[in-house]
């Protein structure tokens, strides 16, 4: 077991696991039992972000229909389409990071989970528990550190799970957990929003 | 014969056009006609109009096959009428697009503009409802256009940094070149339903879709 986060929460990488550069940032989900007559289906996506708040180009968005970075430093493992997977112990969700190979331009990887759909199937995170995003070791499996968002989410279709930032030459994790009612739109709307 | 592909295009020729961007649109639409002429498939197949919004709406070319049609010259003039040029099209599509016996393939639309509706937008999309179009992309170009407006209309917007003559003829280009892979798959059976199944559009032209394919 790695360092255990709560909201607002930050470790420094670089002090906890100074030689790490391969990192998996693993995020997982239950859906409750209500049943809303149709599949969940839940997305992470990363931003990666330069100091004005936006990405540079629109292959700095990593999600479905992007899973790689054009610097090749992130990559999402892909799609549960399904939503959950049935291995209790797995992560819903894995996206590998190769910390040193981020360009210099990069300030922050934002980290997003995302009901598809939530609207018109009557979703949102109130319907979801035992959320939580983890950072390891991609080449120990160790774990680093582990945020369990505990908050009472009820119309949130979007949450800000956390954030990778850099701070005097080394990466810091802090554990975010902001609701939205805005879906993935609402961060592309944000990040991105020269590109929509 | 083959079923018709009625394609219709909305310009924005308000007064924010004048001088390059609507030379660009001039040119843009002439090297389209000529592409597509050039394309068996789209020249058997693809149906032209062209609609202008400015003060008004006006549909400028009925719906034309591709050897008969020819581009107007296109003249800027006074605000943005969207919603005016939406029931234009809505009129248009229910005088010439054909329903019954060999009907038609939906009709495709692309709308350009590079500013925001000052007319009323809502009673143009409460006219769109009430139609049945295929796939439907709208042009956001430059940083005045307002994609908050045009997301009303549709979901399939494409967006362009600056609206100068290298990114408009980009988009031209990408709009001709979907029409000729609409043409092919409609000749194949089966309609354009999102923007994911057009061409990849060209770097000038920013899109990020957030649909499963």
């Amino acid at each position: 077991m790695g360092i255990s986060l709560e909201k607002g929460g930050r470790i420094d990488l670089g002090k906890e696991a100074p030689s790490l550069n391969n990192i998996g940032i693993g995020l997982g989900w239950d859906e409750n039992s209500t049943n809303t007559g149709a599949d969940f289906d839940l997305d992470a996506s990363l931003f990666m972000i330069n100091e004005n708040e936006e990405i540079p180009t629109q292959g700095h968005f990593i999600f479905y229909n992007n899973l790689v970075s054009p610097c090749g430093a992130i990559e999402h493992t892909g799609d549960n389409l399904d939503g959950s997977n049935d291995n209790e112990d797995e992560d819903e969700e894995l996206i590998k990071v190769k910390l040193n190979e981020i360009p210099v331009n990069i300030k922050e990887l934002i980290v997003v989970v995302t009901i598809h759909d939530a609207i018109n199937r009557g979703q949102n995170f109130g319907q979801v528990s035992n959320s939580y995003i983890r950072i390891f070791d991609f080449n120990t499996d160790k774990e680093i550190a582990k945020y369990e968002l505990d908050e009472d989410f009820s119309t949130e279709t979007a949450i800000e799970f956390g954030r990778l930032y850099r701070k005097d030459g080394s990466w810091r994790f802090r554990a975010v957990g902001t609701g939205y009612n805005s879906g993935l739109q609402g961060f592309v709307n944000k990040y991105a929003s020269k590109f929509i | 014969m083959n079923r018709r592909l009625p394609v219709y295009l909305l310009i924005d020729t308000s007064y924010s056009m004048e001088g390059e961007a609507l030379e660009a649109v001039q040119n843009g639409l002439d090297s389209l006609v000529t592409a597509l002429r050039r394309d068996p498939q789209a020249l058997e197949t693809a149906y032209l109009s062209i609609i202008e919004f400015n003060s008004t709406a006006k549909q400028l070319e009925e719906l034309k096959e591709l050897s008969e049609f020819q581009v107007p010259t296109l003249k800027t003039n006074g605000m943005t009428s969207m919603g005016e040029a939406l029931k234009v099209l809505v009129e248009s599509i229910k005088r010439e697009v054909i329903n019954s016996g060999r009907r038609d393939w939906r009709p495709i639309v692309f709308l350009f503009t590079d500013g925001e509706p000052t007319d009323d937008l809502q009673e143009g999309i409460k006219a769109l409802r009430t139609i049945k179009t295929g796939i439907f992309v709208a042009c956001a170009a430059g940083p005045n256009a307002n994609i908050n407006e045009l997301k009303k209309i549709t979901e399939a917007i494409v967006r362009l940094d600056e609206a100068d003559s290298n990114s408009i003829a980009a988009f031209f280009k990408w709009v001709s070149s979907s029409i000729s892979t609409s043409s092919q798959q409609v000749d194949a059976g089966k309609e354009t339903n999102g923007i994911g199944e057009l061409p990849p559009p060209p770097p000038e032209i920013n899109i990020i879709d957030l649909s499963k394919h």
